[in-house]
């Protein structure tokens, strides 16, 4: 037996309250001073036993009137003992759970699977006892709970499903199920059921996660009553084609200005037989340009290379698209969006300056970073490479590690290198290390005057050493008095950062040319989880150690970016200048906002340029833009003096837009000539939107189907059945509660109890008073004197 | 004397002035001679004198001898009269509904007290001698019977230094006093009777055996008589310490006042079959009336 609302049970401390009330009353009896105490005596000796009896009665039937009571009120569920019930007619809830996955969108006959499963949705609600509650669950890559406690009014229910469109991207099973499962705790009816409609795609079940199906079947289990799970999936077709946009990766993951980046879009065919797409559109901007591709073998894929140079700042929309008549049209098309920046600023630390060009520590990276010199060091402009690029992102400021003191905060950087230096006054160390927990980036190249037990000692918040690894020795190649023998070389082979990975193509770069006459010798902190090791010299010690400190990145090398104890700067421009650039680009990359998300995931977007107190108290509005086209308004909030914008309605995979116009209104930087019209302004307010990205699993593009090991596997955790056929559904949910409610017949016997205590009550009472019709005739009340 | 201090002189004084009204009132209504309600035997004749009252001319004596000659009584000592005053400890019981004297409830031993205090003032002052014997579990005290003036304050001294004590075993002390009092006389009993009826009867039975009148004056308290409490109670007993009945009065009250009537009632057959006066006095009505009404019915019936 269940109590579907148990609270109600500690009502049984109710039947303490007769026994309660009776002890009070003796408690709080007056006392009389008497003097007939004979006939007292004689009649309580008489009387005693009945008196006893009939407080007892009166008693036990207050107590079990209460405790019927809140035995009722707790609504008891018998699940056994139906046969001595009868069969009952017990309203149930159902939650019904859509499968809103892209491959829904596919169908037969011009219909989608996934207005199949509205069809089916309004047929279940249609055979619903008119007690029933339904709740209604759209489950994409985020389960959204549409009508989230279940309901009797059909009508609701209907228009609800009428509204509903599938969100594409991959249905998550379990936290659909549990979605279901929290709207069904909701609902009043002892009986509770869950009605899956899918397609029977096996993607987003992780049925190889049993902890987390552990989890649901606990989830599951605290309902009143367990309820049962049956899965409808829809048919799908046997044979179907397909080619899908599966990927668009960038070369880089900070993009700039300066100079092109190459955006590699992948085509996966995931239909049956071969398909050949007449061609593969990149549109960037809203300018496309068609590449074409070859044809793509059943299950392979193809890639297509596409070179674009940015050349405004700010994000960009990036698709490519797929032209070719499928089956699933809705994955012929991903979308990316990239920050395209115009300038990296990086704070270069060096452990001594110099006046003389390229005897400073730091002399060697700044050129690199600028060769032109417009950072402040007019002398080395002519140094660098004779083909490098026009324009140049990185920004760097060069400081001695005596001057530290003046760099007020590394906020405005992403990026610090410390080159050389011996040692940073304590202060200074730990602003850099909440500098990198915060998202930004530091490299350390240490040379003859790091003071290895600083760094050795320079710990993070999290008590492991800030770099990764400790500083061993300076070791000193044997052969160094001929420099062109012996010494100890980068292994290619050994590279597995993506930092470097452009270097490690030997036909296009020459890495492995370099000379490492020296190094320090780097012992990574092996038990340490966020240490990993990315490139080794060929003697075996580590080249570039990598610690991962909250949001940011430490990158140590064993050698200083100069030729103190390396030739790398000689190689300037297939080693030296891509692996500084690509180094500070990977450093940068995690302050940089992420405006490609996963379904689900928060995307929060910092104005630049604007203030949090410039427009008063008020932190302002601003709308989103779904990939449906609704609008959503938004409050921005006021953080660390900036104002921020954070959304997380992001369960539909897709592009949106976030709308700042009102907000720069507000704000009074909005340029008032271009708003003259309806027309014009939303022109101008889409010109001014900030587009971001959530992003669809590539894998809900191959239809595998679930097996039926499959489902025997889930079904070890939840009680699961399937319905093949809309007929099998609507058996399935009529008739066959497991179990029946007892509060009627409870009420029935509180009922009996409280007559029977008014009966009880009244006789006893009138039995009682019966003396006031027989007076005692006394005195004057018969004249007295016999 | 030492016993008549000013609060003992005034408690008397007070008793006096009751009595007296009472009588007085009794006397001045009826217009008859207050020697003739308590004397009983005859003495002699005597030759009628003017300014006798021509309602005792022996009319037999006239017819015979031709002269007229009056009834002569015997006097108003030759009758003996022993008030019985019960002090036990349940005549303490007042309640709420007793009659009130000088603002205050009279208990039931009050009450009793003003009683007696009456009578032995109306038969000081009709000549015919009383004593007064106090009792509880044995006899308290034991007062003859005068006739004296001066005895009225010793017995109202004695009435007003009794206090009510412990149990009550009136069967034994009146067995005992029909003993003790040879001379036949008026007995007049002054208590609650609680007491086993059937015993109490027996003892009554043994005065009536020494040819003496009787005369039962049962006075309870109208509480209880009509049980009137509703919340749960506990009833101390006011004749025997520490022992206490907690109860549910309204359980129990149909029980108790059909006690208490039987009790009543077998008191009234039992007195009715030995011609005692038997009379009922509930607290709650003044003394002074009901025993005026006593007394004037029995009159009355006398005559």
């Amino acid at each position: 037996m269940t109590f579907l609302n148990g609270i109600m049970l500690f009502g049984l401390a109710g039947v303490a309250i007769p026994i309660i009330i009776h002890i009070l009353n003796r408690r709080r009896a007056t006392v009389v001073e008497w003097g007939a105490m004979q006939f007292l005596e004689t009649s309580l000796a008489s009387r005693n036993r009945r008196i006893l009896i009939e407080e007892i009665i009166l008693m036990i039937l207050r107590c079990a009137l209460l405790a019927a009571l809140a035995f009722a009120l707790a609504r008891p569920f018998l699940t056994t003992g139906r046969i001595l019930l009868g069969k009952t007619d017990d309203a149930q809830d159902l939650a019904i759970v859509i499968d809103a996955s892209l491959s829904m969108t596919a169908g037969q006959s011009g219909r989608s699977n996934f207005q199949r499963a509205i069809d089916e949705a309004h047929q279940l609600v249609q055979v619903c006892g008119g007690s029933d509650a339904v709740s209604v669950i759209l489950a994409g890559p985020v389960a959204q709970t549409v009508i989230p406690s279940p309901v009797s009014d059909r009508d609701e229910v209907h228009e609800t499903l009428d509204k509903l469109s599938a969100t594409g991207g991959s249905m998550r099973v379990l936290e659909a199920l549990h979605a279901a499962t929290l709207t069904l705790s909701s609902g009043t009816n002892p009986a509770k059921r869950i009605i899956l409609i899918t397609d029977g795609q096996g993607i987003g079940w992780d049925l190889s996660a049993s902890k987390r199906w552990e989890f649901l079947a606990e989830a599951v289990e605290s309902l009143p009553t367990r309820p049962i799970i049956i899965v409808r999936t829809l048919a799908t077709p046997q044979k179907w084609r397909n080619a899908s946009a599966s990927a668009l990766n960038f070369s880089r993951t900070v993009i700039g200005t300066d100079r092109s980046v190459r955006i590699t879009a992948t085509v996966a065919n995931t239909g049956s037989g071969a398909v050949a797409p007449e061609a593969v559109e990149f549109i960037i901007d809203g300018k496309v340009e068609r590449c074409s591709i070859g044809g793509i073998a059943e299950g392979a894929s193809g890639s297509v290379d596409y070179d674009h140079h940015f050349t405004s700042p700010g994000p960009h929309v990036v698709s490519v698209r797929v032209v070719c008549d499928d089956d699933l049209p809705g994955d012929n098309e991903t979308t990316r969006v990239v920050n395209v920046l115009d300038t990296l600023p990086v704070l270069i630390v060096e452990g001594t300056s110099s006046t003389r060009s390229r005897d400073g520590d730091g002399d060697f990276l700044a050129l690199a970073f600028d060769p032109d010199g417009a950072n402040g060091r007019p002398e080395q402009a002519d140094a660098g490479g004779d083909d490098g690029p026009d324009d140049h992102l990185i920004d760097p400021t060069v400081v001695s590690a005596a001057d530290i003191a003046s760099v007020k905060g590394f906020g405005d950087y992403t990026a610090v290198v410390l080159a050389n230096v011996p040692r940073l006054p304590a202060g200074t160390a730990k602003k850099l290390t909440d500098f990198v927990a915060s998202g930004g980036g530091l490299l350390i190249t240490p040379g003859e005057r790091a003071g290895k037990d600083f760094y050795n000692n320079w710990l993070a918040g999290d008590g492991n050493r800030l770099i990764g690894c400790r500083l061993v020795k300076v070791h000193t190649d044997q052969s160094l008095a001929d420099p062109d023998k012996g010494a100890a070389h980068i292994s290619p082979n050994s590279i597995n950062h993506p930092a470097l990975t452009l270097l490690s193509n030997p036909t296009e770069s020459d890495l492995a040319a370099a000379r490492i006459r020296r190094h320090w010798v780097l012992a990574p902190d092996d038990n340490d989880r966020a240490v990993t090791v990315g490139a080794s010299l060929d003697c075996g010690d580590a080249y570039l150690v990598q610690r991962r400190l909250g949001k940011g990145f430490v990158l140590t090398l064993p050698v200083p970016m100069n030729t103190d104890f390396c030739d790398l700067p000689r190689h300037l421009n297939r080693c030296f200048l891509p692996m500084v650039h690509e180094l500070v680009y990977y450093l940068s990359a995690p302050a940089q906002p992420a405006m490609n998300l996963l379904p689900g995931q928060q995307f929060v977007y910092t104005i630049p340029g604007i203030a949090a107190n410039n427009s008063g108290a008020s932190a302002g509005t601003a709308e989103v833009a779904g990939p449906d086209g609704r609008r959503t308004a938004m409050r921005l909030r006021k953080r660390q003096g900036r104002r921020q914008a954070t959304y997380s309605l992001t369960a539909r995979p897709g592009l949106y837009r976030l709308f700042l116009s009102a907000f720069l209104k507000q704000a009074g930087k909005h340029d008032k000539t271009g708003t003259t019209g309806d027309k014009s302004e939303t022109a101008d307010e889409g010109a001014k939107a900030i587009p971001f990205v959530v992003m669809s699993d590539p894998d809900e593009s191959k239809l595998e189907l679930l097996t039926n090991d499959d489902y025997n596997r889930a079904g070890q955790f939840v009680r699961l059945s399937r319905a093949e056929t809309i007929g099998e559904l609507t058996a399935a949910i009529r008739g066959g509660v497991p179990g029946s409610e007892i509060w009627r017949q409870i009420a029935i016997v509180v009922m009996v109890l409280l007559i029977a205590e008014i009966i009880t009550t009244r006789a006893i009472a009138a039995k009682r008073k019966m003396h006031l019709a027989e007076p005692v005739a006394f005195g004057a009340d018969r004249n007295t004197a016999v | 004397m030492s016993l008549l201090d000013g609060s003992a002189l005034a408690k008397i004084q007070r008793l006096e002035l009751i009595a007296r009204g009472v009588v007085e009132g009794f006397i001045s209504g009826r217009h008859k001679s207050p020697y003739k309600g308590f004397s009983v035997e005859f003495a002699e004749h005597r030759e009628y004198v003017p300014g006798d009252n021509i309602r005792d001319l022996d009319w037999r004596v006239f017819g015979r001898s031709d002269r007229y000659y009056i009834k002569q009584y015997i006097e108003e000592t030759n009758l003996r009269a022993l008030i019985l005053l019960d002090a036990s400890g349940s005549m303490k019981y007042a309640g709420k509904l007793a009659a009130r004297h000088n603002g205050d409830v009279l208990t039931k031993f009050q009450y009793a007290r003003f009683l007696a205090a009456t009578l032995a003032h109306l038969m000081i002052h009709q000549q015919d001698a009383v004593g007064l014997a106090t009792f509880d579990t044995s006899l308290r005290r034991y007062i003859p019977a005068r006739s004296r003036a001066s005895h009225l304050r010793v017995i109202l001294q004695e009435l007003s230094d009794t206090e009510p004590g412990q149990e009550t075993s009136l069967s034994g002390i009146f067995h005992d006093l029909a003993d003790r009092v040879r001379r036949r006389g008026l007995i007049v009993i002054i208590s609650d009777l609680f007491d086993d009826v059937g015993e109490i009867l027996k003892a009554l039975h043994h005065f009536r055996y020494r040819r003496h009148e009787v005369l039962l004056l049962h006075v309870m308290a109208e509480e209880e008589l009509t049980f009137p409490f509703d919340r749960w109670s506990v009833f101390e007993n006011l004749e025997r310490a520490a022992h206490r009945v907690p109860l549910d009065p309204l359980a129990l009250r149909n029980e108790y006042l059909g006690r208490v009537s039987d009790f009543i009632r077998r008191m009234e057959i039992g007195c009715g079959q030995m011609n005692i006066d038997y009379v009922q006095l509930s607290t709650r009505q003044n003394f002074d009336i009901a025993l005026a009404h006593y007394l004037a019915q029995r009159m009355s019936r006398a005559r």
